[in-house]
């Protein structure tokens, strides 16, 4: 029942996403239908204008009840919420997912993080965070500043 | 029938002293007597059991009566003790030896419930409360929940804002049933993107439709992780509730889930809130209701039963700890897995270091001791400072000089403070590791009184006795240990010294009906040892009622100062 779901919903998403008229956000590559990559491209006008990046996008078995997991793949942009291993820290990929969100609107939330920015810095203790992170940043317990 | 002079095994008979006592006194002796007319049967042996019953039945007339030693040595001395120790006044004394059926005042009101019970409980509640908020059931149910079962605020609060109320409990305002519908072609499921009047999809009133399917598949999810009432509308930043009739439509036929959605309720009935928990023993599926409040649990050790035999704490859950309120219990119990073991090892191994206090083990060399933390230098044997020594490496003769024993005086206030806590430590661990054996001596206990009952041809009932007499060694065992704990924690006063002379007594008469039970043989014929046994038993009895009564008393009175 789940992997019907899944299935139908991901085919769903990657004709959207093709179809898509952004071109801030491109799909790159899809080879399976659980493993993406979306290119970012920095919105005109912020910090990060021209600047092209890899987001990387695996759908666990319960996707979309569950999150998928997201990464920066390559190079990662400099910002106070994106480790250099490439997790992300945004609620939304993990405790306050839920299951309407799409990769579309993932993107633009990533998107409007990196627009929002103010100063281009590594996040506090970044060495140690990316020494010890296990693979997966949904295994991370992380703490999200309320807004 | 037995004469009562013969009765020598009681140590109250030793006592010889009176004291005058008052009018209320004499009440309480009478309610004693009343108290045992109306228990029948076996009357004789009752009244002989109970000590200060037995003088009193003949002095009673010439208003001389005599309580426990205790309470002898305090009214002599010390006459405004009187109405704290007892509370002397009959109306408050009386409940404690007439208590047969009656309350008793360590005892808190409490009540058992099997899961049926607590959902017929839930139930009950809510078809109470829906003609209040006029409100759907369903609505009422998650109201209910969302405060916490506390209806007082959740009525003062719906009656001056209703929808903000409702919102904020998330709950619809306007109560549209839920339900599954199709045949909507501008439906689209934002979840899977299933679209088209062929889909059928669930509608809850907050209006968010989703195809059947997911939104099961949402639920379950939900209710096999634990969630009941809590479980949200998918839809991001809405906060409607997934109420009760809409989760059993979408459940309906998934018979597992179902089931686990009703347990999910009903634990989290019981886990929100204050005056229910659940019996903690294990596999035991009772929860208990008991309305004392987090405030009074200082002063209150609200000990109750579950129908399963465990008897625990009501405010902490531990297995019974009373007449120790439940912080000093914590503590202690905390304390004790630190410290105990080591710390006797310390105490016998070990001094310390008379200027930083460091603890030093000596495992070899001569008495000329260099602290490896503060490098003062002393002598082990007299504690005194090196420098005084001069060369006698080998001995030491200045045992008593000034500077050694002011030395010997710093060392021995840490040092008498960890003597102090393994007293009450061995104590505390005699009691546990004898109400241990006492349960070993319940089955030996059995096995006798099945060979009693074939030799002498008694009847089953006839040597119940000895059965009886364990029991009441066991709980007695358990109360005399915490005893200590609270002891161990108390200011030394006046109060204390009342209260450990009630525990000395308790103790005593527990030794001793200990011995009658475990050696029976030693005390004389049959007829006599029963007789001895049965007499102990009851006085025994008598002795925890009072303890306790007195413990539950002072605490409330906060006639004892505790440590901090």
């Amino acid at each position: 029942m789940a992997s019907t779901l899944r299935t139908k919903r991901l085919l769903r998403e990657l004709l959207l996403i093709k179809k898509s008229t952004c071109k801030n956000v491109t799909l790159e590559s899809a080879d399976t239908i659980d493993k993406w990559i979306v290119k970012l491209r920095g919105v005109e006008g912020t910090m990060y204008a021209d600047e092209e990046y890899s987001l990387l996008f695996e759908f666990p078995a319960e996707y979309p009840l569950e999150s998928p997991i997201v990464t920066f793949t390559g190079t990662t942009p400099i910002h106070p919420h994106i480790y250099s291993n490439g997790h992300i820290c945004l609620s939304i990929l993990y405790m306050h997912w839920c299951p309407v969100l799409t990769v579309d609107a993932i993107c633009q939330s990533i998107l409007s993080m990196l627009s929002g920015c103010e100063k281009k810095v590594r996040p506090e203790r970044d060495d140690v965070y990316v020494k010890t992170a296990k693979p997966s940043p949904k295994d991370t317990i992380w703490i999200f500043d309320g807004k | 029938m037995y004469k009562y002079e013969s009765d020598s095994d009681n140590f109250m008979d030793e006592d010889d002293e009176f004291v005058d006592y008052s009018e209320e006194e004499h009440d309480f002796t009478d309610s004693e007597f009343a108290m045992d007319d109306e228990n029948s049967d076996d009357n004789d042996t009752e009244d002989a059991g109970i000590a200060h019953d037995d003088r009193p039945r003949r002095y009673a007339e010439t208003q001389a009566t005599q309580p426990t030693q205790t309470q002898n040595t305090f009214s002599a001395d010390a006459g405004d003790f009187e109405d704290d120790f007892y509370g002397i006044d009959g109306a408050e004394f009386e409940p404690v030896i007439s208590s047969r059926g009656a309350k008793r005042p360590w005892e808190v009101d409490f009540k058992v419930y099997d899961p049926d019970e607590l959902q017929a409980k839930q139930e009950a509640i809510v078809a109470r409360m829906e003609p209040v908020l006029a409100t759907s059931r369903d609505a009422t149910t998650l109201l209910l929940r969302s405060y916490l079962w506390k209806d007082e605020p959740l009525v003062e609060d719906y009656l001056t804002d209703p929808e903000r109320t409702l919102t904020k409990a998330g709950v619809a305002v306007d109560q549209t049933r839920p339900c599954i519908q199709s045949g909507d072609s501008a439906f689209e499921c934002k979840i899977c993107f299933s679209e088209g009047s062929d889909e059928e999809y669930f509608a809850p009133s907050c209006g968010h439709r989703y195809c059947t399917t997911c939104y099961k598949t949402y639920l379950v999810g939900h209710v096999l992780g634990g969630a009941s009432w809590r479980i949200k509308c998918p839809t991001p930043k809405c906060n409607m509730l997934v109420g009760e009739e809409g989760a059993r439509l979408l459940l309906a036929g998934d018979e597992e889930s179902l089931a686990r959605y009703n347990t999910n309720l009903t634990r989290s009935f019981v886990n929100d809130r204050d005056s229910f928990v659940w019996c903690p023993a294990p596999n035991c599926k009772y929860a208990i209701e008991c309305h004392v409040p987090r405030s009074a649990l200082r002063t209150t050790v609200p000990s109750v039963a579950c129908i399963c035999g465990n008897q625990f704490c009501f405010g902490c859950q531990l297995s019974d700890h009373m007449p120790a309120p439940c912080h000093l219990a914590s503590r202690w119990l905390e304390k004790c897995r630190d410290d105990s073991e080591t710390s006797s090892w310390i105490k016998v191994n070990t001094k310390e270091c008379t200027k930083c206090k460091s603890t030093i083990e000596k495992n070899g060399g001569c008495n000329h001791m260099t602290c490896r933390e503060c490098r003062y230098e002393f002598c082990w044997v007299c504690m005194g400072p090196w420098s005084e020594h001069g060369q006698h490496f080998y001995n030491c003769n200045r045992f008593n000089e000034e500077s050694s024993k002011e030395a010997r005086d710093s060392v021995s206030e840490t040092r008498a403070q960890l003597e102090r806590y393994i007293h009450y430590f061995t104590r505390y661990n005699n009691h546990e590791q004898s109400a241990k054996l006492a349960r070993k001596l319940l089955a030996t206990t059995e096995k006798n009184m099945e060979q009693l009952q074939r030799e002498l041809t008694l009847s089953w009932i006839e040597v119940q006795f000895l059965s009886d007499a364990v029991d009441v060694l066991s709980i007695c065992r358990s109360t005399l240990k915490w005893t200590y704990v609270l002891a161990f924690y108390m200011k030394p006063d006046n109060q204390m010294i009342i209260f450990e002379n009630n525990q000395s007594d308790l103790e005593m008469a527990t030794e001793q009906l200990n011995d009658l039970v475990e050696n029976p043989t030693n005390h004389g014929a049959i007829e006599d040892i029963k007789r001895k046994i049965i007499d102990k038993t009851t006085y025994v009895k008598s002795r925890w009622e009072t303890l306790l009564s007195d413990t539950t008393l002072g605490l409330q009175e906060n006639r004892w100062q505790f440590v901090d």
